[in-house]
């Protein structure tokens, strides 16, 4: 069964004490009574498998802050197994914190796996990592190519499995910040998107709708092919040039999560991903442009 | 530094690297740090796998300056990669 098959009234309900649902991988445990979780995940989550075993991997909750103060600025937490490892937020920002919360959850405690702060999509049984430093254009990007028919596998974090070195998905909403949403929505009309949560610490805030067939095919695996370094600026045209491996190498490992953690494995790792992929800096202005260069990448 | 002080590799320093064109990257497991390093120190510590070596023996098995191998030597010892036996 699949959450957009519960109704309103059930899915409000599992909610209550708690909806599990698949993602990759993972199995959260998603506990809300705030409508913003509930709208989130309606509008998102459709495709979603629920889980019918009890086990949960992460168990996840955003509620309201109690209070007086809740009446006049009304808050929610995210509590990780009863735990609160953030600051409340404005009530308007709970779907958001859920998310943020879920990427949390994985980031700090997967490691059975390779985690690095990337993008991953697939096409032609390729796989392109998007290793994103802030405002490079990551997510936009990644939404672009996703919704031109690349399998989304994960829009925030690359998993790579420790035995076999290939990506294993989590097809979650595409995280987008401020002017991106609005390119995004320029570059394809028909994306859902959830609610935008206004002046987070990132700005506004919206994720979009990973597309279905990304969800069903969320099981199987891909095999690296490219990891491409991207950086939109206005004036750049639509450029790729090969990027040392050695340098590849000590960019990838910075931004993995958990590369110290791995010692040596995650040494191996990297290494065995950077050897079996081709490795490049992109510049770009339009997406259009952008998406005509990877099709060619991945023919 | 003389040439005929004898070299090795760290007991506890537990070393990975890998090649890729010019350039060697170097995991140091006892401290679990990664350096970027040119091809020929990254030799210059497989030469040391094998066994003690002074840097005159080094200079001569990775085709690398005597001036240069000691440099490197010297700055593998700061990163507790390398002792010298004196």
């Amino acid at each position: 069964m699949r959450v957009g098959e519960l109704s309103d009234e059930a899915l409000r309900a599992a909610l209550r004490i708690g909806l599990v649902i698949e993602t990759g991988p993972f199995r959260f445990r998603i506990i809300s009574q705030t409508e913003e979780v509930f709208r989130g995940l309606r509008r998102l989550y459709p495709d979603f498998r629920l889980s019918d075993e009890g086990f949960a991997d992460y168990t996840v909750q955003v509620d309201r802050v109690p209070g007086v103060r809740s009446v006049w600025r009304p808050q929610v937490t995210f509590k990780f197994d009863g735990y609160e490892p953030f600051m409340p937020l404005p009530a308007d920002h709970a779907y958001a914190l859920l998310e943020w919360g879920m990427n949390w959850c994985i980031g700090g405690q997967a490691h059975h796996y390779l985690l690095i702060h990337a993008a991953v999509l697939e096409r032609n049984g390729r796989a392109i990592v998007l290793p994103g430093d802030p405002g490079a254009g990551k997510s936009t990007l990644t939404a672009a190519l996703a919704l031109s028919g690349y399998r989304l596998l994960s829009d925030e974090m690359a998993l790579i499995d420790r035995d076999d070195g290939k990506l294993v998905g989590l097809a979650r909403p595409v995280n987008l910040k401020n002017d991106s949403i609005d390119i995004v929505r320029r570059f394809s009309p028909e994306a859902v998107f959830g609610e935008a949560a206004k002046d987070t610490h990132k700005g506004t805030v919206a994720h979009l709708k990973p597309p279905t067939a990304s969800v069903q095919a969320v099981a199987t695996r891909a095999i690296p092919a490219f990891i491409v370094y991207p950086r939109w600026a206005a004036d750049a045209g639509c450029e790729l040039r090969p990027r040392p491996k050695a340098d590849a190498f000590m960019h990838t490992a910075t931004h993995a999560f958990n590369y110290e953690v791995l010692g040596s494995t995650g040494f191996d790792l990297v290494a065995d991903l950077v050897d079996r992929c081709e490795c490049h800096d992109f510049r770009y202005a339009r997406l259009p442009d952008a998406i005509a260069l990877f099709d060619s990448l991945t023919q | 530094m003389r040439g005929e002080v004898r070299w090795r590799l760290h007991a506890d320093a537990r070393l990975r690297w890998r090649y890729w064109d010019e350039e060697c990257v170097l995991f140091h497991g006892a401290a679990g740090n990664t350096h970027r390093i040119a091809q020929p120190v990254g030799q210059l510590l497989e030469a040391l796998v094998s066994g003690e070596a002074t840097a005159d023996n080094l200079s001569e098995s990775i085709d690398l300056e005597l001036a240069d191998v000691q440099l490197a030597l010297q700055e593998m010892r700061r990163l507790g990669i390398v002792e010298c036996l004196e």
